[in-house]
């Protein structure tokens, strides 16, 4: 089960109205590269990890991708407070006014909407996890194109958080799918002299 | 690959050789929780930008922070120790943060109110219910 702590990861208040930085960081919560795939996707894939060092992984990084939805749901609702209709349209945001309002929706920045596709789950360890290690780079490269985009240094430092912790992730994925290949790919010459 | 460490009770002559296992260097807590990092040999930037440390400007953030990084730092063991459970020393670390933690925890809600519903025992009201809520802009104060 999972208990809700009443606090961010990372500090994130935002001063200045932002319409179209909220429409590219929305990518991250509902895009290909986001943080709510990566959550669902390392929660899903856990239950076919084969050992103990694969199940707790995959649960306690898929934990924190939840922490990461949280702040980046954060960043966009701050970034379009108080936004006017005239505002929404300057934007291009009249399309998800139409049809979310001011609510969030798992979008990416071109609005099309989140698919369970993005789960990418073969129930093959050391495709998964070489499935996890490309997600955590395609994250990173998204928030460097995001850093990239803005000059606001409300949003640059939680942007720079984020993108660090891809970096650690994708170590720490990258670890156990050598140790996984070792163990289940390599053969044993000790065991098996003929190969 | 990790032979040694990964069969490690096998051979218990090499229980207590620290020196086996390669000790990862860490950047300081507050230093961690500013780069979203514990790990100096991970860190990578990117076009050199570099965060500022953190400055919180009310009460309310100077507590958040210090319960932020206490999490920060003890989730970052976490992940560690998924993969490298036999670490003595970051077992260590790892108590060492979640002690801080729990006082970082203590003081703030001490002050602010609970950050977990089973710290919520006050009398009705029901406590929990209480602003700011993690996405609401803290400087503009606690009624939404």
């Amino acid at each position: 089960m999972w208990a809700y702590k009443k606090q961010l990861q990372y500090p994130i208040n935002i001063r200045n109205k932002d319409l179209k930085m909220a429409k590219f960081i929305v990518t991250q919560f509902g895009g290909a590269n986001g943080e709510l795939g990566a959550s669902l996707r390392y929660i899903t894939q856990r239950y076919t990890m084969p050992d103990n060092k694969g199940k707790a992984l995959l649960s306690d990084i898929g934990t924190e991708e939840l922490s990461h939805l949280e702040m980046i749901s954060t960043m966009v609702i701050q970034l379009t407070k108080d936004a006017t209709i005239k505002e929404l349209k300057e934007a291009g945001l009249e399309a998800h006014y139409t049809e979310h309002g001011f609510s969030l929706f798992p979008v990416d920045s071109n609005g099309v909407p989140f698919t369970a596709q993005y789960f990418a789950v073969t129930g093959d360890p050391v495709a998964d996890l070489a499935e996890d290690m490309a997600a955590e780079q395609k994250a990173r490269a998204t928030y460097e194109h995001l850093m990239s985009l803005t000059e606001d240094p409300d949003l640059l430092a939680p942007l720079s958080f984020l993108r660090q912790r891809e970096i650690v992730h994708y170590a720490r994925f990258k670890e156990l799918y050598d140790e996984y290949v070792e163990k289940y790919y390599k053969p044993d010459l000790n065991e098996n002299p003929s190969m | 690959m990790n032979f040694f460490h990964d069969n490690f009770d096998m051979y218990p002559m090499f229980r207590n050789e620290d020196t086996r296992i390669k000790q990862p260097k860490l950047f300081e807590p507050k230093e961690a929780m500013m780069l979203g990092n514990l790990f100096k040999d991970l860190y990578m930037t990117y076009n050199g930008f570099s965060n500022f440390y953190i400055q919180p400007k009310t009460q309310r953030d100077i507590l958040m922070l210090e319960v932020q990084t206490s999490t920060f730092v003890a989730h970052e063991i976490n992940l560690y120790l998924d993969m490298y459970p036999n670490n003595q020393r970051m077992i260590d670390l790892f108590h060492e943060a979640n002690k801080k933690l729990n006082e970082a925890i203590k003081a703030y809600e001490a002050e602010f109110g609970p950050l977990t519903v089973d710290h919520s025992d006050s009398a009705a009201p029901f406590e929990w219910i209480n602003g700011p809520w993690p996405w609401d802009n803290f400087d503009e104060g606690t009624e939404i």
